[in-house]
């Protein structure tokens, strides 16, 4: 697992999901190195030779989006060729406007990205920042030709069907090409600017959901996991253990925004269990 | 905010009209406070705006030597009270507003509860403020003295990036007389001197800075000795309850409330801002004074007595300040609860906070205890009670029986904070000792 240049691309914690993949797959029992590639580090070189199963690049502030885009440009070939060789790469906020093919930085100016994404990412007519909620159901191929994209679409939901939810905090949406799916349809708040949100392509994941992504979504986690597990190993995976189950709890009634509901989290004695959607609580 | 007045008054019945508008505002804030049991209302600020626009311009240029600004990401608040201290250990009378005031409405109540018309203006304003009611004000009134803290990722959700916080800051200072600003942190560093103001720097030695990876917590520091614009108060050395500062080759040892770099930073700007202002009279024996007299006061944490036993109440606000106030907590507590309420719009800056050294967390509560839950369970700790609401949370862990070591800790954002505080019946003032049935 590697994350890109987090001293600028991490303005929202993004590249904890690198961690949540991590302790994901270790609670299933597969382990997981992360790396993170620093300003500084030769990437691509000795320690840092090693291709990383999952790629993930964060949300930069507006103002560090020029320095992100140089870093970024300086190991171009490198993160192409990760791609071309089977990398997973999660694109996060204005992570998705650095790997489209092209970003509006100021009314008219634009400027190249690195072209793993094929759309491209305009100016919103206003700063998208807030709440940002998907439509459950499926989100493949809204009505634009076919979808040809490897594993499942976005479904905009998690296994448990209740809607996708966090935040976002970005100035461009995207404009999908035909042969790009978004993850979900927006129910509040902007996401690509077009009523859908974020992007699906082959080993490409954008989205404006900022954070623990893989955290509040875990289907979305469990599909990147499976893709990598199924290309290297030629295992799947899919997590069936009680800590997932009560973390993906705490994920569903986070985002119900119930406020409300008690429950108990796991391994820990004492009194009666409110237990709320969550099964045995096995100790570890 | 204008001079511009609703209906054209001549000058001699401005001061009438002045009057008339602090009734107004106190009786509309006393209505408040029969109604709902509870005070810091912006209502009387509102309503006295109305009545005479321009009274709080008029009230802060009442005062002879003039205003001084206290802004900035974190650190406001208690550079702002040790400033007030360490002035009127001078002999100075400074009018000042309280922490939960310092956006515009809340100042202009502030000014109301404080000023009246018949008494003689304090000699000089402190005044702590948000970064875009400072920026506001400045362009009204040009401050005799801004201190800029320092720029973090705060409220993102608010200010979109920290560049824009920088921004707000810069627009505040440039119309200053004079700035005293943090030279550790990157943004101030680099954007301050473009304004040509004279500028006086305090910041801290390399060792005293923190292990952790979030260090100062700034957004951007400034990096090597050599970046750093010349510094006039220093931190020299930091110890368990006092810090030794730096003030152009003399030192000073001060009494601080509790361990951390961070206050003793907030000590040193108020030390160099005290400098600027009061330039010959200053006196390090009287900045001592200060520090000695009004300690517990400076603290962002509290320790309350419920039924006897002693309970720290903790305040975090954002990155930085949860993993600064955390790291302090050694040893660690064995019951620790924390809340997260609904001033954090945003839960995704809780994933910036190293929380690996938490051994298990009693409880988690506030509206966003779910994405909390979250978050420790990913951390690898496990979680007790999860429980949304404060107060049956409250209730719950204070319940516990005392711990073998040490006391309960509660670690909580504003918002929860405030709720308990009205649970327990706690106003500004601590109470001795609190009855848990209170709770029930």
């Amino acid at each position: 697992m590697g994350v890109l240049f987090p001293e600028l691309l991490d303005l929202h914690g993004d590249s904890a999901n690198a961690d949540v993949l991590q302790t994901r797959a270790g609670w299933e029992g597969v382990a997981v190195t992360v790396t993170r590639y620093g300003l500084d580090d030769a990437v691509g070189w000795g320690p840092l030779a090693r291709r990383p199963d999952i790629v993930i690049v964060g949300s930069a502030a507006e103002e560090d989006l020029p320095a992100a885009a140089d870093a970024l440009e300086r190991i171009a070939e490198l993160v192409r060729d990760w791609h071309g060789r089977g990398s997973e790469v999660l694109a996060i906020g204005s992570g998705m406007d650095l790997l489209s093919s092209e970003y509006e930085i100021s009314p008219g100016r634009v400027r190249r990205g690195l072209g793993l994404l094929h759309g491209r990412a305009p100016l919103l007519p206003s700063w998208a920042s807030g709440a940002l909620v998907l439509g459950s159901g499926s989100g493949s191929g809204s009505g634009s030709g076919s979808a040809a994209v490897s594993g499942s679409g976005g479904s905009g939901s998690d296994v448990g069907g209740s809607p996708s939810r966090g935040q976002e905090n970005h100035a461009r949406g995207y404009v999908r090409e035909p042969d790009e799916a978004p993850l979900g349809t927006v129910r509040a708040g902007s996401g690509n600017g077009d009523g859908t949100e974020g992007v699906i392509r082959p080993g490409v994941t954008g989205t404006h959901l900022h954070g623990p992504v893989l955290a509040n979504d875990p289907a979305l986690a469990d599909r990147l996991l499976d893709r990598v597990m199924r290309r290297r190993h030629s295992l799947r995976f899919e997590s069936r253990n009680a800590l997932a189950a009560a973390a993906d709890a705490a994920a569903r009634l986070a985002r119900a925004g119930s406020g409300r509901t008690s429950s108990r989290g796991p391994a820990s004695p004492g009194r009666g269990s409110l237990a709320v959607d969550s099964p045995s609580t096995a100790p570890r | 905010m204008t001079e511009h007045d609703i209906l054209p008054l001549p000058r001699s019945d401005r001061r009438w009209a002045d009057r008339l508008a602090v009734s107004c505002g106190r009786a509309a804030g006393g209505l408040l406070r029969r109604l709902l049991h509870r005070g810091g209302s912006a209502v009387p600020g509102i309503v006295a705006d109305l009545v005479s626009p321009g009274l709080l311009l008029r009230a802060l240029q009442s005062h002879p030597l003039g205003v001084v600004a206290v802004t900035g990401s974190s650190g406001k608040s208690t550079t702002t009270k040790m400033l007030t201290a360490v002035l009127r250990e001078h002999g100075l009378t400074v009018f000042t507003n309280p922490s939960t005031a310092n956006m515009r409405q809340g100042i202009v109540s502030a000014v109301i509860d404080e000023w009246s018309t018949s008494a003689p203006p304090a000699d000089i304003a402190v005044l702590e403020l948000d970064e875009v009611a400072a920026a506001t004000l400045a362009g009204s009134i040009d401050f005799r003295l801004v201190v800029a803290t320092n720029v973090m990722k705060d409220q993102l959700d608010r200010f979109r990036s920290p560049g824009r916080v920088a921004d707000y800051v810069a627009a505040a200072a440039s119309g200053a007389e004079a700035i005293v600003a943090n030279a550790d942190d990157g943004f101030l560093a680099d954007l301050l001197p473009q304004l040509q103001i004279p500028t006086r720097w305090f910041g801290a030695a390399a060792r005293t800075r923190p292990a952790s990876a979030v260090g100062f917590g700034y957004a951007r520091e400034t990096g090597p000795d050599s970046a750093r614009p010349r510094i006039q108060t220093l931190v020299d050395e930091t110890h368990e309850s006092s810090a030794v500062l730096d003030i152009e080759g003399d030192r000073l040892p001060i009494g601080l409330p509790a361990r951390g770099v961070h206050y003793a930073l907030d000590a040193a700007a108020a030390v160099e801002a005290a400098r600027c202002l009061l330039g010959a009279s200053f006196s390090p024996p009287a900045v001592q004074r200060a520090f000695a007299a009004t300690g517990p006061v400076f603290a962002r944490s509290e320790l309350i007595r419920v039924d006897g036993e002693p309970v720290e109440l903790v305040l975090v606000q954002n990155v930085a300040s949860f993993q600064l106030n955390l790291d302090q907590l050694v040893p660690l507590p064995e019951q620790i609860m924390i809340a997260v309420g609904t001033d954090v719009a945003d839960p995704s800056w809780l994933w910036s906070v190293g929380l690996g050294a938490l051994d298990e967390v009693k409880a988690v509560s506030g509206t966003r205890a779910h994405d909390l839950a979250l978050r420790l369970l990913y951390a690898g700790v496990p979680v007790g009670a999860i429980e949304p609401d404060t107060s049956d949370a409250l209730r719950d862990f204070l319940a516990l029986p005392a711990p073998a070591r040490g006391h309960k800790t509660i670690i909580v954002t504003a918002d929860p904070m405030r709720r308990m505080r009205r649970s327990l019946g706690l106003g500004a003032e601590t109470v001795a000792d609190i009855d848990s049935s209170v709770l029930r």
